[in-house]
């Protein structure tokens, strides 16, 4: 259900602002009513209001920098101890921090950037090592020869070719007296490049860059350690390097580590002193003033209200004026949408998160969701075995998320809640892990055994969604009736008459109940016809349509059902076909565990379309906002923004 | 022969609809997670328009089970 609102406005002296808004900030449930064109102007001009967001942005891009993200476990007491130290209302202060912040920034890019150039020198390092060691046997061999010795950049297809012609080319040029000499080795470099070392006598150099160079090689110099000697007269210089610049690089990471845990919390306190403050500011900006007197208006939940007055009360006295009352019915669009549910339905309020609000005073579908979401599920499911997986995963993400994540929390709930149906229309279909449990139990089911029966659940899944659809429709007659919209409530008592009358005269078609229903039939097609002619316009009747089309979709429950059921089968019929051997009973398995997941995520997937699509279409319109009180950031509620 | 021309009328009353429904969510899908990506307040509007083209294979599979129960 939503919340009952009550609108208050505040008027007090300019020189307790500061501390009201602090105290209301302390309570934690006044949604500010603000006109939002109007205020941006006013705190845009601030200069502290941007010199505070400016400051908060650059806080948070360093915590990103120091990769810090620990923010659940920010000690109070730091915060607090910060808080003392830091005047965030004085403009100076403020230039001091973010003076701070801009030398801490340089040192933090230093840090950044040394162990960057570490990284790449091993990696660069740890290249020419490898080019070296191969090259180095071939280049002291040929070195000692007194032979010239060069390296090039080769493509890989054109080695043979240009190989054939070094070869004819350094024998023309040598004279028949002498001795052609010529030798080289490779080594690749990726598919397509090679480097090449070449040796030949001295005076054949220049016939070898003639013919590198018409093969459009390049040359290649060996590279040079950082100590300055060539990487293949040394190999040992690289090795020892490679041995001593990971030492380097773990120390530049250790101090890094270090500033991140010594600084990483204090800037996180610094952010969230910042982010209250600025806040506060932001509001104070927004109270409307004149002359010593200011004004806050905002909405509060009623059951909130004994509190906040007597809470203001003793904490001003006579110095602020309260007044309240009950929104009107034309502020309705205006007033924030609090949702609050009893414990069972609160998980099935994600739901509604995805969406816009709904309106005030208007059908809270949380209730309706928590019954029928899990009721849809599982009978998709509809397997013991199953339902118990899903109960284990459930109960024990609850207790692991129970006070870390809300939101995990509800969806744990909500698995729980699919569980427990699945295990009761498992039952119901006579499933667990399929066959399995006919095989080894001699289990029968109690209704319907689903891969033979399909017609049975296709009756009850479309009963199922003409119940759904007609309550839907009956939800969307009773907002009209409320929103004094006459059109809308006559479309839709007309949609659910014309249902209803279709339904009987299917129910009576088949001979289901010994009852004459022509009457009935007659009457409701009439009335439903004549209700959607006053709706006013043709857009009733493809409702209805609509609507038929709607109920027919409910068939996809069985649909689903129905393929896991098989699914499920197949898999136990693995072990007969292979026997019950480690391949027969790991296939098996593996299908019951792909199906496990399809199950899920299928029947969650198309409960959520039944309840999007085809309930809250018929009445549901999203035209409210949430609401959002201001409060404090403290204890574990502390999240990264 | 008249069983098996049954049984192809059933295959094809859901196997054509599958594959228009899987054309149609492609398409709505793609769309759906570049603006998802931009709004995810759009979301569950996104659910909506990515299950509307599943009514055809649901329509098609009804269609298909009625076929099916003919052959007995």
């Amino acid at each position: 259900m939503i919340a009952e609102m009550i609108h208050l406005k505040i008027i007090g002296l300019q020189r307790d602002s500061k501390d009201l808004i602090e105290h209301i900030r302390d309570l934690g449930v006044f949604h500010v009513e603000i006109e939002e064109a109007v205020e941006y102007r006013q705190i845009a001009d601030e200069p502290m209001v941007e010199k505070m967001k400016f400051l908060r942005a650059g806080i948070l891009g360093l915590l990103e920098d120091l990769g810090w993200n620990d923010w659940s476990s920010l000690p109070q007491d730091l915060v607090e101890s910060i808080g003392n130290a830091v005047h965030l209302d004085d403009m100076a202060a403020l230039d001091e921090i973010e003076k701070s912040l801009v030398e801490f920034k340089g040192r933090l890019s230093e840090m950044a950037h040394e162990i960057r150039a570490f990284e790449e020198s091993i990696f660069a390092l740890k290249q020419v090592h490898y080019i070296a060691n191969h090259f180095y046997n071939f280049f002291t061999e040929e070195k000692k020869r007194g032979k010239a010795i060069s390296f090039w950049l080769v493509e890989t297809g054109k080695i043979s070719g240009l190989l054939k012609k070094l070869e004819r080319k350094i024998r023309s040029a040598t004279p028949v007296v002498e001795r052609p000499y010529f030798n080289h080795k490779l080594l690749s470099q990726g598919e397509n490049i090679s480097i090449m070392a070449l040796s030949v006598n001295q005076d054949k150099i220049s016939a070898v860059h003639e013919i590198m160079d018409e093969f459009g090689c390049i040359s290649y110099t060996m590279p040079k350690t950082i100590v300055g000697e060539s990487a293949i007269e040394s190999p040992m210089a690289a090795q020892m390097e490679l041995k001593w610049l990971p030492e380097r690089l773990e120390r530049a990471k250790k101090t890094l580590d270090s500033t991140k845990e010594e600084w990483g919390p204090r800037l996180a306190a610094l952010y969230i002193l910042i982010d209250d403050r600025l806040e506060s500011l932001i509001l104070e900006n927004r109270l409307s003033s004149e002359g010593e007197i200011f004004t806050l208006t905002g909405w509060i939940p009623s059951s909130e209200f004994e509190k906040v007055k007597s809470s203001l009360k003793n904490r001003f006295g006579e110095r602020v004026l309260i007044t309240w009352r009950s929104p009107e019915p034309r502020e309705w669009p205006k007033v924030p949408i609090l949702l609050d549910n009893p414990r069972w339905a609160k998980p099935f309020e994600l739901f509604l998160k995805l969406m816009p609000m709904p309106g005030y005073k208007s059908t809270d579908p949380t209730a309706f969701i928590a019954i029928f979401f899990p009721l849809f599920a599982g009978c998709m499911i509809g397997d013991i075995g199953y339902g118990l997986i899903f109960l284990l995963i459930g109960l024990f993400s609850l207790k692991a998320f129970r006070w870390k994540n809300p939101i995990l929390k509800g969806v744990s709930q909500i698995l729980i809640n699919i569980s427990v149906m699945s295990i009761i229309w498992g039952f119901l279909y006579g499933e667990f892990f399929g066959d399995l449990g006919h095989r080894l139990f001699h289990m029968e089911p109690l209704w319907v055994e689903r891969t033979h029966g399909i017609i049975p659940v296709m009756v009850f899944t479309v009963s199922l969604g003409v119940a759904h659809v007609i309550l839907g429709l009956a939800l969307g007659a009773y907002e009209g009736v409320k929103y004094k919209n006459r059109h809308h409530t006559y479309e839709r008592l007309g949609t659910l008459f014309t249902l209803l009358g279709i339904v009987l005269f299917v129910v009576g078609y088949f001979n289901l109940i010994e009852l004459n229903l022509v009457p009935f039939v007659v009457a409701l097609l009439v009335t439903g016809l004549a209700l959607l002619i006053k709706g006013g316009n043709l857009s009733g009747f493809v409702e209805t349509i609509g609507s038929v089309g709607n109920v027919l979709s409910y068939i996809r429950i069985a649909a689903i059902g129905l393929s896991s059921a098989i699914l499920a089968m197949v898999a136990t019929k693995f072990v007969d076909v292979l026997g019950v051997t480690f391949f027969g009973i790991l296939l098996a398995v593996l299908i019951h565990l792909l199906n496990l997941i399809i199950a899920i995520a299928g029947s969650v997937l198309h409960s959520a379309r039944l309840h999007y699509v085809e309930f809250f279409g018929k009445f549901y319109e999203g035209k409210g906002k949430q609401y959002r009180p201001i409060k404090r950031r403290r204890g574990t509620a502390w999240r990264k923004p | 022969m008249e069983k098996a021309l049954i049984g192809l009328a059933a295959a094809l009353a859901v196997g054509i609809p599958a594959l228009a429904t899987a054309y149609a969510q492609a398409k709505i899908g793609s769309a759906g997670a570049a603006t998802v990506a931009e709004k995810p307040e759009t979301s569950a509007i996104m659910i909506i328009l990515e299950a509307i083209p599943e009514t055809m294979v649901i329509l098609g599979f009804v269609v298909a089970i009625m076929l099916i129960l003919q052959l007995g």
